[in-house]
């Protein structure tokens, strides 16, 4: 009786699952994440022939982009820069062009973007084809053993960030957990309400340094509106004491000291109200 | 004389615009002159400003400046203007330390907030649009001469409905990836866009149809999508045909080829350019490529669909948006598309052979 019970929790837990979030398509055409790839050796730009993949390199990042094309090279320019971080790690680069583009176009497009990486010219479309290669630009990240660990098709915003996290997680340095923060950044709000309860304590030390004490208290009470903290309390006992009210001073030390034992300053006011 | 000179004017201005149809440019013009650096940071009379900030409305000079005296309140305690701010607003320093930061930010928080007073909510200079274009001038372009505008940058907190002017986590100082931005507020039903046409429920939408377009899925809604406004229709960064049918001109399919390539269409005969072949006849072209060619969005859902290859169930035709079911079916083989547009065909894309007709 339990077990189908657990079956259909089971089932159930994952229909939620894929439910939640969008369908995980292919990479590549015909590579899926994972998946290894022959390692082709293809001419450059200069006539030289290169291999896709390095072979002692850790990591390898095939750029693959078309000349005369916004979004390539936003991405070249991109990578050059990308280029440079790991330019003392073992991190394999290559840009990989069809041949149908002119080599003086392709030229051109290049030295403008700033890449050092070899430029690979894909005669035929061979290598396009083997991995099914439908979108410019794209980046495909590979391993030391060849296999694809990301496919990154182009982005407007943090593209670098997520090329760098991609590649570090494949040289170890960081961890999944890390590079889904790098995927997701956290908001970035200015206004926070401990933000806002800091500001008013700080606003009352200032008014307590120029002896403004009834609007240091206030702002004091205004912070601990937002929430109550040790050094709230122990600076609304200096202010009390600087008013020569010391019964009330003890009062918000102690508070202060019921939630920090070890607070400095309700420690001293404490004694300077003569306890 | 003048008259030739005020054509020849227009003409440019004419020209430009047209050019700007074609792609309206991220990366636009910052002119750092525009900082206000030094500017006068005095008061404003009193009965003008709205806001006050709160040292200043209290009279407490001393709190910033070395003289707790309104006659002659002297220099101000610190040497930078940042660390006197910090020292009431230290959550401002930790959010500085965020990877991306605004340069004035960085360099002097009066660069954009008058100190004492303003008309303007957190003591901004000036209006918000107005103090962020003085040295956004490209981003002033395109608001200003956008045929099609966002709300988002005029409207609720304006540039800051979208950017952190201090520091945030992500690039353009975007408080969030664009997609949380996006359909942060697109996620409501019967919105409008600025010609009066109602837009889709995103957040509906993309919980209902789990095939999503890979710059959805990257959150990059920015890679079709100019945010500031533009000219294109649905503020898309480049030419998109907005009709079930089009003659086929490789421009006009701008925004597509950003990213696909446009053989896909332009070559008629293909065995790896695409699935949607009948042997090597590819179908792109046969639907595409003609005088009343079929758009895109014939077939393809851009967002969201619920089959692979973004195709949709249905698609609006006609003037009144009647729904015309699409009937697409994945075979081992191929595909097959059920009798609306034309008899039910099936397409082959295993051999190089066509597939046999489908009598209907």
């Amino acid at each position: 009786m339990k077990t189908p019970r657990v079956v259909c929790c089971l089932v159930g837990g994952l229909l939620t699952l894929i439910a939640a979030g969008p369908l995980v398509g292919r990479a590549f055409a015909n590579v899926s994440v994972g998946e290894p790839i022959e390692n082709f050796e293809l001419k450059t730009l200069d006539g030289q022939v290169h291999a896709v993949l390095g072979k002692n390199a850790v990591a390898n990042v095939v750029v693959f982009f078309r000349p005369e094309q916004e979004h390539s090279a936003d991405a070249l320019k991109e990578m050059a820069d990308c280029e440079k971080v790991f330019a003392s790690k073992p991190v394999h680069w290559v840009a990989v062009v069809s041949d149908s583009w002119e080599p003086g176009v392709v030229r051109t497009f290049v030295a403008e973007s700033g890449i050092k990486m070899p430029v690979l010219i894909d005669q035929g479309d061979v290598f396009y084809g083997k991995l099914g290669v439908k979108l410019h630009p794209t980046i495909g990240v590979f391993d030391a053993k060849r296999r694809l660990t990301a496919y990154e098709p182009f982005r407007q915003i943090n593209y670098c960030d997520r090329i760098k996290g991609r590649i570090q997680l494949v040289l170890g340095e960081i961890t999944e957990a890390q590079f889904a923060a790098i995927e997701n950044p956290a908001r970035s709000e200015t206004r926070s309400e401990t933000g806002v309860s800091r500001r008013h304590l700080n606003f009352a030390r200032q008014l307590l340094r120029v002896e403004q004490y009834d609007k240091a208290l206030a702002e004091v009470d205004k912070s601990l509106e937002v929430g109550p903290s040790a050094d709230a309390y122990a600076l609304r006992g200096q202010i009390l004491a600087a008013k020569k009210k010391c019964p009330e001073a003890l009062r918000a030390f102690d508070a202060a000291l019921k939630l920090d034992p070890a607070n400095a300053d309700a420690i001293g006011g404490t004694k300077t109200c003569g306890r | 004389m003048r008259r030739t000179i005020l054509s020849g004017l227009l003409l440019g201005v004419a020209l430009l615009a047209a050019g700007r149809a074609a792609a309206a440019p991220l990366k636009t013009e910052v002119r750092k002159a525009g900082i206000r650096r030094g500017a006068a940071v005095k008061p404003l009379p009193r009965e003008q400003a709205k806001f006050s900030h709160a040292p200043f409305q209290g009279g407490d000079c001393g709190v910033c400046h070395q003289n707790n005296d309104a006659k002659n309140p002297g220099p101000i305690r610190h040497k930078s203007i940042n660390e006197q701010c910090f020292e009431c607003h230290d959550d401002v320093r930790d959010v500085m330390t965020r990877k991306y930061q605004h340069v004035p930010a960085k360099e002097a928080c009066t660069d954009c907030h008058n100190p004492h007073n303003s008309t303007e909510p957190a003591l901004l200079a000036e209006e918000m649009v107005l103090v962020c274009t003085k040295c956004h001038v490209g981003i002033k372009n395109q608001v200003v001469t956008a045929k099609v505008r966002h709300a988002a940058v005029t409207t609720g907190k304006k540039c800051s409905n979208c950017h952190n002017p201090h520091a945030a986590n992500v690039e353009k100082i975007l408080i969030a990836l664009p997609f949380d931005l996006c359909v942060n507020c697109h996620s409501k039903d019967g919105m409008t866009s600025d010609d009066g046409k109602v837009m889709t429920n995103y957040k509906k939408w993309l919980e209902e149809n789990k095939v999503w377009h890979d710059p959805v899925k990257a959150k990059d809604c920015s890679a079709c999508h100019r945010t500031h406004g533009g000219d294109n229709f649905r503020l898309l960064v480049a030419q998109y045909p907005s009709q079930f049918y089009a003659p086929y001109e490789k421009k006009n399919y701008a925004l597509c080829y950003g990213c696909h390539n446009d053989k896909v269409v332009s070559v008629e005969e293909t065995t790896t350019l695409t699935a949607f072949r009948d042997g090597s006849k590819n179908l792109h072209f046969v639907h595409v490529n003609r005088e009343r060619g079929r758009t895109c969005r014939a077939c393809h859902e851009v967002h969201a669909s619920k089959q692979d290859h973004h195709i949709r169930d249905g698609v609006p035709y006609g003037p009144k948006g009647w729904v015309l079911k699409i009937g697409y079916t994945k075979l081992p083989t191929g595909g097959s598309c059920a009798k609306t547009c034309h008899d039910t065909k099936t397409y082959n894309n295993k051999t190089l052979t066509s597939a046999a007709p489908v009598k209907n």
